[in-house]
């Protein structure tokens, strides 16, 4: 056999070894990684849902668009929350681009009434220190209850009723405008969004 | 050696007179009008800053001398410098213990580490003031309105001191009533939200240009009085400590692009002498940017020096993450000093012109 | 303890340390240790690989010719990494997805493949092992430490406790990137010191 091909050869088994132990391990770890994604976002989604709904928001979600969620109009999951079939509260991300450094992603919660009942922010590339005051604090807290109707959605330096904090206005700003949005999205919506049958293949 | 053998010394053998202590003063008087503009405008308390930190810089200087075993080199009033120049760009109420950690960090990060004054690649108190911005950006952008001596709402020396005093780490409680935004950060913010340059600094916040020149503006204890700055750095080309090139060319690397865009689209940048009379351009160009240990060797080298400077500043102060940029552009056009020295070096007389 | 079993430990963790001494695996040492709590999750994730790489690169070091142990080496290696990667992901999810992009740049860490070329590829499997865990250990004291003291600095805290009260400030530019370099710096200057005093002693 040439050299070259026998280096082949070697390398060859070495690589075939690796992936097949390689598939081995994927195989033993793939129940539990989608165990863990999956309780990753139930724990997401119950912080900013109500208790009581008695269906599987998760199971029950359709996937809307539009350019007030995010820019570039992207699908996003809409996470429904019903009590005995009745349209209860709705959980789905919204996601602001004008924050201080990249997109900040936002789980919001809304009841059937419009009124917020929680949001979290998922995902941000804030500055530590100033703009992760977001999630660092209880910041997020003061949104709940909030809807179009009873508050002013700006921060309090632009004559709202949200705090920013000192030396970081552009974040609490960024957020607030985000949620407003997708309040207003839910409020023209709320029938496509309850309505809409559920995805089938709701993974 | 034998002390009676009779030496010829190198050249040069003719001794310009300057020596170091000598420049170093010299800047210290020229800076001096500014900064008592700073004290008369904001109060004690910009006072207090300035001692605070050039006693930082002047102990820190004396400890590292002692623990290296090395004789003091206090003499050459490098430290004392540093002290009153990392002070000029403050807020005039700076927490007491935020002045010593810019003074250890600039003398010890800043020069002291690199092997004291000479070897330093960064101007060391800008590079202490970096440090604290990007570490302290609550305190560090907290500017209080001017508050002139004298005047009825100016703070007693006693209240003076309790703007900057608190326990270690902890910001003193007067500090957050007072704080706002410089014209510079004003005009960034209300920019952001699609307000014009007129609205955002018109109308209710009361900027012009006068006030701006004068030093009666929001801002730092010792950048403000744009004419006091520009009188000092005329008496330092005057006494030759620097030479025009490094001043005028990071003036116009700002002022080139600031009239190019102002004239395209007013409502969206400002004018340029906004650009020349608010935040640290004229200090940072006369003061900050000409020190000689961080600065180019050549006439060539020091107007691309300059030009960067100035570009960078305008780059930073429109489109980057702060609302000025001075500090930041001369420190990043101080690491590329020895770059630029190697490609503007002088064709030796007798040399041939080597084309690369 | 026989005197090969020692110089292997004490040369792994201390005196030929990959962080402090060879200056190996900088990314992930500047890089994730922001917090102490990042440093030990790092430090042991690199570690597990270390011992997984340098036990088999031992076992099959008679195996593979010389023209192709580099490649070899790094499959290997690219194989161990994505098996911490898949049970930490499955396992420790929440480390996982803090330490997240870093996990799968272990393969580009130089002390993995230094130590199965300097040492796995010419050592016994018990040898290898040893060099493995202490080797790991060195590199897992380097990037707590190091996460430590940033986060002393730059948080205020330490694995997540707040050590300074409410009012405290810390200095956010050791969480920030050049505050890792400062810190390492400092960090280096100890251990270069601590050091030369024992050396005088001696």
């Amino acid at each position: 056999m040439p050299h070259f091909l026998k280096m082949g050869v070697i390398l060859m088994v070495v690589g075939l070894i690796a992936t097949a132990i390689l598939a081995g391990v994927e195989g033993i770890t793939r129940e539990p990684i989608a165990q863990s994604q999956r309780q990753e976002l139930l724990n997401a989604l119950a912080k900013v849902l109500p208790a009581g709904f008695d269906n599987s928001p998760v199971e029950d979600q359709v996937q809307l668009a539009d350019k007030r969620i995010n820019r570039q109009a992207k699908e996003v999951p809409f996470y429904r929350a019903r009590k005995g079939g009745a349209p209860m509260a709705v959980a789905f991300l919204v996601s602001a681009p004008d924050g201080y450094s990249g997109n900040i992603d936002i789980l919001i919660g809304v009841d059937s009434l419009g009124a917020l009942t929680g949001i979290q922010i998922v995902s941000h590339a804030e500055t530590p220190g100033l703009g992760n005051k977001i999630v660092k604090t209880d910041w997020p807290k003061a949104f709940v209850g909030k809807s179009l109707k009873n508050a002013k959605w700006a921060v309090k330096k632009d004559g709202g009723e949200f705090d920013q904090f000192a030396g970081a206005t552009i974040t609490p700003r960024a957020v607030v405008g985000a949620v407003k949005r997708g309040l207003e999205y839910f409020a023209e919506n709320q029938d496509k969004i309850f309505k809409t049958p559920a995805a089938e293949s709701a993974k | 050696m034998s002390s009676t053998t009779l030496l010829t010394p190198s050249s040069p053998h003719v001794h310009g007179g300057l020596s170091i202590p000598v420049i170093m003063k010299t800047v210290i008087w020229a800076l001096l009008p500014a900064a008592a503009m700073g004290v008369m405008v904001f109060g004690w308390s910009a006072l207090f800053v300035m001692i605070i930190t050039t006693l930082a810089c002047v102990v820190t200087e004396r400890l590292f001398n002692a623990v290296r075993h090395r004789a003091s080199t206090l003499g050459d009033q490098s430290a004392a410098l540093t002290g009153l120049l990392l002070a000029m760009p403050l807020p005039p109420n700076t927490p007491w213990w935020i002045c010593v950690i810019g003074g250890g960090f600039a003398i010890l990060m800043g020069k002291q580490l690199y092997g004291g004054l000479g070897y330093n690649m960064f101007n060391p108190a800008l590079i202490a003031r970096v440090f604290l911005l990007v570490s302290f950006p609550v305190q560090m952008t907290s500017w209080p309105a001017p508050a002139p001596l004298l005047s009825d709402k100016a703070l007693s020396f006693a209240e003076g001191l309790a703007t900057i005093i608190s326990a270690p780490f902890n910001t003193p409680e007067l500090l957050d009533a007072l704080a706002s935004a410089t014209p510079l950060g004003q005009y960034r913010m209300e920019v952001s939200l699609g307000h014009t340059v007129r609205e955002a600094l018109g109308g209710s916040y009361g900027f012009d240009l006068f006030s701006a020149a004068g030093g009666m503006i929001k801002g730092s204890l010792g950048e403000t009085s744009a004419i006091l700055l520009l009188a000092g750095g005329i008496y330092l080309l005057r006494k030759r400590i620097i030479t025009w090139h490094i001043p005028i060319s990071m003036l116009a690397g700002t002022l080139l692009p600031a009239i190019i865009f102002w004239y395209t689209d007013p409502t969206k940048y400002p004018d340029p002498l906004f650009h020349l009379f608010t935040g640290g351009l004229i200090i940072g160009a006369f003061f900050m940017a000409t020190d000689m240990v961080t600065s180019p060797v050549t006439p060539v080298g020091q107007i691309i020096f300059g030009l960067g400077c100035g570009l960078l500043t305008y780059l930073i102060r429109t489109w980057g993450g702060y609302p000025e940029g001075v500090s930041f552009a001369i420190v990043i056009m101080n690491a590329a000093v020895p770059l630029i020295d190697q490609y503007s070096r002088p064709v030796i007389y007798g040399k041939a012109k080597t084309h690369a | 303890m026989s005197d090969n079993v020692k110089e292997i430990i004490v040369n792994g963790f201390w005196k030929n340390n990959g962080v402090f001494v060879q200056m190996l695996g900088m990314c992930p040492t500047l890089g994730v240790t922001t917090s102490a709590e990042n440093g030990i999750g790092m430090g042991l994730a690199t570690m597990s690989v270390l011992v997984g790489s340098n036990m088999v690169v031992s076992m099959v070091r008679k195996a593979v010719p010389n023209d192709v142990r580099i490649p070899a080496f790094i499959i290997i290696i690219a194989a161990f990494v994505t098996i911490i990667d898949l049970a930490m992901n499955a396992f420790v999810h929440d480390l996982h997805k803090v330490l997240g992009l870093f996990i799968p740049l272990i393969v580009v860490n130089c002390i993995i493949l230094g130590r199965a070329e300097a040492f796995a590829s010419k050592n016994t499997v018990m040898g290898s092992i040893l060099d493995g865990v202490f080797t790991g250990l060195g590199f897992t004291f380097a990037l707590t430490l190091l996460g430590s003291v940033r986060e002393i600095l730059g948080s205020g805290q330490l694995f997540g406790h707040v050590l300074f009260g409410a009012d405290f400030q810390p200095a956010l530019g050791f969480i920030l990137p050049p505050g890792a370099f400062i810190a390492l710096g400092f960090i280096l200057m100890t251990y270069k010191w601590i050091n030369e005093r024992s050396a005088n002693k001696s």
